[in-house]
């Protein structure tokens, strides 16, 4: 169906097209030019009356709308539409340009099912359905799982606008299939997700495993303390690491150093009083007794592993060491199907796992050295070729450390407003024009813009919504309001009705 | 120089602004309430047409690239009438001459398809400078249905308030004397002879918008005749001026980037002056 023409300068990139409706931002058109269908994207979309323009008061306004609904040719609908190449090549995997633009005159066609759903639904099953296209709603839109693990992903958007619902999304089809997820849940979002092979479980820190700087960081030693690391340093020994009693062991020793090392008393003692509070605090988490954390992890299953206890430090201490045993685990079973064993254990994962780390601005921040920063980049790097692969997300991308998030290679981009957040993700994303960017600002709840590896084409998509969904939506904190009322009215007349007043003294 | 200029108008502001006050401006004025009718349009429905030609040239080494163009639109958008013509060399009759036949060709063409139609411009001007057959054409398509006017948004013509020692043209008293909604009573001119009897009033559509001339042709013309046309231009005019003809101007005219983009297509961008168009 004819639905434009191409007018003004054309460009083999862009065109600018007069259509004969609204054509919405993200729609898919057909540029049917003299080498070939061509698909376009609508990146513009300008609707202007010559009646109305130039209005210069109240009066002439009301005039002015009154005269354009009455002329048919009042109405102008203006679109520019990015080339995004020949559609035969796209339905082949081909993203191909055309060297000369299309003639001004040439007809735009409204894009069918037929022409769309090779490129956005491919039928291999890689390819998991995420929703559907925003702006073509009969189009499946999907999204390629191979390409996530061995590229990465960044998952970006304002907070309460759908991440954690296409996590959850991501982790059905991931459970479904069999493989294996590793979600560092924050703010225990998703502990109670609807998905069948889920292991939850509280993400432990062993001591006996950690570097003494580590230790000192998770029981809380201030950095500049230099004196009560070094106690720390010096008392954590081989022979407290393996003493049946670890915490008994390494306060022995901190007592000890402080004893017989002159000028540490002070400092030793501090020492003890933080080991102990350490003990009291995050019993829970720092369980000298848990063996390697990383055993927490089940293969084939999503893993929602809760880190909310955890302070950032701690957190971050424990986000490092898993990213780092869980890169190790890969590389060594890497290099035992090449026949090249490194080291003597057992591979606890024999296929590529999947990392997707919450709340990324904080582990992975920008202008400052975290650990969790440091493994999260060596993974991006390494990731691919040892299957591992990385997912963060974030609704502060603005403070994520630039170098990671330029080696993510998909991006699902939701409703973001701030404009350094936007201009932080269009230096990551080069895919990603002008014009899209302005876009963001207006998506709706569940609305993404996708590109890089995991699509065929830039895409503007409505994310399915997770049925049974229980995670990460608002409180109603109203109706909890009205409930905790009625309970103390409750309370009240049951209290009440057990007086016996004239039993009351004055 | 500019600066002796400025200087001069300093010292000669009174005197240049004299027209615009004293004892013969405010008689002006008064004259000229005493001849208004305050009247509020009422919204009417009617087809109204509106007629509007534009001619434009470019000349190189001799040679004129010339084109006309008039249109004859209703005020939803319909196309009634569209005629062009273009030529290279003299153009003969001149321009105005051949822009003038067009729209007299679109009024014929109109006059049974509206309820009114609108010529932009003057009739004045159609009796003075076209050829004496277009004014027989002319007349003749204006009595078919008695459904022709001309609407102008400006005019120079110093026919009501010359005896009083006018010095710039009517419709500049009117506009400084009311603001509120309504037309100068009738004027008839006969001075183009009998059969050529021009009938015009100034007319508001709205309080403060600008005044349009109106002229008829004939002298049997009353003033429930205007009220009626008044009504009728009211329903579809924006700012006090009939939207049909603003669409026939939008739609007829030739600006100098219409005529650059006929000179590159005759192939003649690279004579000699020829891109002067473009500038």
């Amino acid at each position: 169906m004819n639905i434009g023409v191409v007018i003004g300068e054309a460009k083999p990139t862009e065109v600018t097209a007069q259509s004969s409706r609204p054509l919405s931002v993200g729609e898919y058109v057909i540029v049917d030019s003299q080498n070939g269908k061509l698909l376009g994207l609508v990146e513009r979309s300008i609707i202007s009356s010559d009646a109305l323009a130039d209005v210069r008061n109240f009066d002439e306004a009301m005039e002015s709308k009154e005269v354009a609904e009455l002329n048919i040719r009042d109405k102008n609908y203006k679109v520019k539409i990015r080339i995004l190449g020949f559609l035969d090549k796209l339905q082949k995997g081909q993203p191909i340009v055309p060297a000369i633009p299309p003639l001004p005159g040439t007809t735009i066609l409204e894009a069918t099912e037929s022409d769309l759903g090779i490129i956005f639904a491919p039928k291999e099953k890689e390819w998991i359905r995420i929703g559907s296209l925003l702006r073509n709603s009969e189009i499946e839109a999907k999204i390629n799982l191979n390409k996530i693990v061995s590229r990465h992903i960044g998952i970006l958007a304002m907070t309460g606008m759908g991440k954690s619902n296409l996590v959850s999304l991501i982790a059905k089809h991931v459970a479904t299939l069999q493989g294996t997820l590793i979600i560092f849940d924050y703010h225990n979002d998703y502990t109670n997700l609807n998905v069948t092979k889920i292991s939850v479980t509280d993400a432990k820190i062993n001591p006996r495993l950690l570097q003494a700087d580590k230790l000192a960081e998770v029981i809380e030693l201030r950095e500049n303390a230099d004196k009560q690391q070094r106690v720390l340093r010096e008392s954590f020994t081989q022979s407290v690491r393996q003493a049946k009693d670890f915490w008994a062991a390494l306060e022995d020793g901190v007592s000890a150093f402080g004893h017989t090392t002159k000028g540490y008393a002070d400092s030793a003692s501090r020492v003890l009083d933080k080991i102990d509070d350490a003990k009291h605090r995050f019993s829970d988490i720092l369980d000298p007794d848990c063996g390697d954390p990383v055993d927490l992890i089940k293969e084939g299953r999503v893993n929602v592993l809760s880190v909310a206890e955890l302070s950032e430090r701690q957190a971050n201490v424990g986000l490092s060491y898993y990213l780092q045993e869980l890169l190790n685990d890969r590389k060594d079973s890497y290099w035992a199907k090449k026949g090249r064993k490194i080291s003597g254990k057992n591979n606890k994962f024999s296929a590529p796992i999947f990392v997707i780390i919450e709340e990324a601005h904080v582990f992975i921040p920008k202008g400052e050295h975290t650990d969790t920063k440091y493994w999260a980049s060596k993974v991006a790097r390494e990731g691919r070729k040892f299957g591992i692969g990385l997912g963060i997300v974030s609704q502060r991308p603005r403070n994520i450390d630039p170098n990671v998030l330029s080696q993510m290679g998909s991006l699902a981009i939701m409703k973001i407003v701030q404009d350094d957040d936007q201009q932080q993700i269009a230096s990551a994303a080069e895919s990603l024009s002008k014009d899209l960017l302005t876009q963001l600002s207006s998506l709706n709840i569940g609305d993404a813009v996708l590109v890089g590896q995991w699509v065929n084409l830039p895409s503007i998509v409505h994310v399915d919504e997770v049925k049974g969904k229980t995670i990460g939506s608002d409180l109603n904190a109203v109706s909890e309001w009205a409930e905790s009322s009625k309970f103390k009215e409750i309370a009240a007349e049951s209290t009440q009705g057990l007086i016996q007043k004239d039993l009351l003294m004055d | 120089m500019l600066n002796t200029v400025y200087l001069d108008a300093l010292r000669k502001r009174e005197e240049t602004l004299s027209i615009l006050k004293g004892q013969r401006f405010k008689q002006i004025l008064e004259e000229a309430r005493r001849n208004w009718v305050e009247y509020t349009p009422q919204k009417q429905d009617a087809i109204i047409v509106g007629i509007d030609s534009s001619y434009n040239s470019t000349k190189f080494q001799g040679l004129e690239l010339w084109v006309v163009t008039a249109v004859s639109v209703k005020s939803d958008g319909t196309m009634i009438s569209e005629k062009h013509s273009q030529g290279l060399g003299t153009p003969n009759p001149e321009l105005v001459t051949q822009a003038s036949q067009m729209e007299i060709d679109a009024c014929v063409a109109s006059v049974d398809e509206a309820d009114l139609v609108a010529l932009d411009g003057s009739l004045y001007s159609q009796f003075m400078t076209r050829q004496a057959s277009l004014a027989i054409t002319l007349t003749s398509a204006i009595k078919k249905k008695h459904n022709v006017i001309f609407v102008s948004k400006t005019s120079v013509t110093r026919n009501q308030f010359s005896k009083l020692g006018s010095l710039a043209g009517d419709i500049f008293y009117y506009n400084h004397a009311i603001k509120k909604s309504g037309f100068s009573k009738i004027f008839i001119d006969k001075e183009f002879g009998p059969g050529k009897v021009i009938s015009s009033v100034y007319a508001r559509l709205s309080d403060s918008t600008p005044l349009i001339k109106i002229e008829l042709l004939g002298s049997e013309h009353n003033e429930s005749e205007i009220k009626s046309l008044l009504d009728k231009l009211c329903k579809n005019s924006v700012s006090g001026y009939p939207y049909a003809l603003k669409l026939a101007h939008n739609n007829c005219k030739i600006t100098h980037t219409d005529l650059a983009r006929l000179v590159s297509l005759y192939g003649l961008g690279n004579e000699v002056g020829s891109r002067e168009v473009l500038d």
